[in-house]
């Protein structure tokens, strides 16, 4: 199976500290990535560095086949295409409707009719259990509903790989579960490749097909869900029997 | 040898204001940002991508919503300036100079920099605000994320909105403060047509296109300033709060030395015309 996304020896730092030191990951095209770890260990800050919002220190991060560490900003936009972000906390834009959030990419970036772009936004908002909220506004939603509509959004653009920033915390229970069968059922549909930087064990451990565990920056494990759980590392031990 | 001191115990740890070095260093710093900003917005706009709902929606809430402010202002500046003013050159004898000293006034000075003031006050510092909170709540990521330039789509709109309306803001601002002038002028003796006739003789056309001039300025600085104060926001409340003071105070103190060379540039401009 070849590989959607290769980091290699990734460093980032700010004048302070390093944040990631010495990264290595493979993500096969079509697999389902979990990276777990404490706060401030690192994963958010690795999230960024793969959708190329911030750029490392050192190191390659390619996705497929192309590094994206060097690009400028104008070419970094070509590839952006390519990837989706769900944000922690939605980052959904609070002076546009539901609508207009969902069909930002696409209206952006696609040269489709009103009725396309209505279809494919009743679409990824059914897809999220959120249907008919077209016409509400960010401020309108609970948070949970705020993160399911910025899932709409990201998911609207049909992109080859979508990186999950906590996607179900603060979420029910029920949601969450939700969430998980949408992920997994998005990587069937569309063959996504998914890298999900989360705490919720449970949601990871039912969802991913490999785990990454960050801390202090590094990757201290890395291996299929059987693996992880059977580790003897630990601060993976620490982490998993909270389950 | 002396005493040793006893040691003080630690006090708390405050960052110092940058002084000196560091302050230069911020100067130049906050200039080559804003420098940067202006050109790549410009260059949008050169390439003819200019998002024009954003545009559209800023235009409304610089100029039309600035309107009420930037009236109320003038009129009642005007009005002060005219009581003043009018006084002195009543006991003077010299009433055929009070419409055209005051109309003069307003036209080449006072109502581009109230303009320019009122609208960095409410327009810029509600720039930098909603840009601020789009920071901290990583909506100019998103932007980013999405292959949207914040730059195309948030600062763009927002400088071309400041330079058109800049001048039409302006335009009122005179309005207002003249009529400020006028209605205080009459209740110390100037009269209405004498007023006029002053104003006709001592201020042109050509002093109007200097102060609308003037804003044209005003609004890019106001523009770049807020934008820029906006997109280097970091941390949550607080430092929205921090970007928006720093482009009011950026924005004012810019309005009023850019407007002395301005001035300097416009007179000589004119003497090079006659």
């Amino acid at each position: 199976m070849t590989n959607a996304i290769v980091v290699r020896n990734l460093v980032y730092a700010v004048p302070e500290k390093r944040i990631l030191q010495d990264i290595n990951l493979e993500v096969a095209q079509g697999e389902i990535l979990a990276i777990m770890g404490k706060s401030g260990s690192g994963k958010t800050t690795l999230l960024k560095c793969l959708a190329g919002l911030i750029k490392p220190a050192s190191g390659q991060i390619l996705l497929f086949d192309q590094d994206i560490v060097p690009l400028p900003e104008s070419e970094m936009d070509e590839v952006r295409l390519k990837i989706g972000l769900v944000f922690q906390y939605a980052a959904l834009f609070d002076s546009l409707s539901v609508y207009d959030n969902v069909s930002f990419g696409v209206v952006n970036h696609r040269r489709l009719t009103h009725r396309e772009v209505d279809r494919i936004v009743a679409e990824r908002l059914s897809d999220v259990g959120m249907p008919e909220t077209e016409n509400l506004f960010p401020s309108q939603l609970s948070g949970g509903m705020q993160k399911r509509v910025g899932l709409a959004r990201a998911l609207a653009m049909e992109p080859s790989v979508l990186l999950y920033d906590e996607p179900t915390s603060g979420l029910d229970p029920v949601i969450a579960h939700s969430i998980d069968d949408l992920i997994i059922e998005t990587r069937g549909r569309l063959g996504m490749t998914s890298v999900i930087v989360s705490h919720d064990i449970a949601s990871i451990f039912r969802i991913a097909d490999r785990i990454a565990m960050v801390d202090e920056g590094g990757i201290i494990a890395s291996g299929t869900p059987e693996e992880i759980r059977a580790s003897t590392i630990p601060k993976v031990r620490e982490f998993v029997t909270q389950e | 040898m002396g005493q040793q001191q006893p040691k003080q115990p630690d006090a708390p740890r405050v960052n110092p204001a940058p002084v000196g070095p560091g302050l230069f260093a911020s100067m130049l710093v906050f200039l080559g940002e804003s420098v940067l900003l202006a050109a790549r917005a410009i260059g949008f706009l050169v390439r003819g991508r200019l998002h024009l709902r954003n545009t559209l929606v800023q235009m409304a809430a610089i100029g039309v919503d600035s309107l009420p402010i930037v009236l109320a202002c003038c009129l009642s500046t005007g009005a002060v300036y005219a009581f003043y003013t009018s006084d002195i050159f009543v006991r003077f004898g010299a009433t055929q100079f009070v419409g055209g000293t005051l109309t003069l006034s307003f036209l080449l000075e006072l109502g581009p920099v109230l303009a320019g003031v009122n609208v960095a006050s409410r327009s810029g510092a509600a720039i930098a605000a909603e840009i601020g909170s789009m920071v901290v709540t990583e909506q100019v990521d998103a932007l980013r994320a999405m292959a949207v330039s914040p730059i195309r789509y948030l600062v763009t709109p927002r400088l071309v909105a400041c330079v058109v309306m800049m001048p039409l803001v302006c335009v009122f601002a005179d309005l207002a403060g003249v009529l400020g002038c006028y209605l205080m002028a009459g209740t110390h003796g100037v009269a209405g047509q004498v007023f006029i006739e002053s104003a006709r003789t001592f201020a042109s056309a050509q002093d109007l296109l200097k102060g609308m001039i003037k804003t044209v300025v005003f609004g890019l600085l106001i523009a770049t300033v807020a934008c820029q104060q906006g997109l280097r926001t970091k941390g949550g409340a607080t430092g929205v709060g921090r970007s928006t003071t720093n482009s009011v105070v950026i924005c004012v103190v810019l309005i009023f030395v850019t407007d002395f060379f301005l001035a300097q540039i416009l007179a000589g401009a004119a003497v090079t015309v006659k």
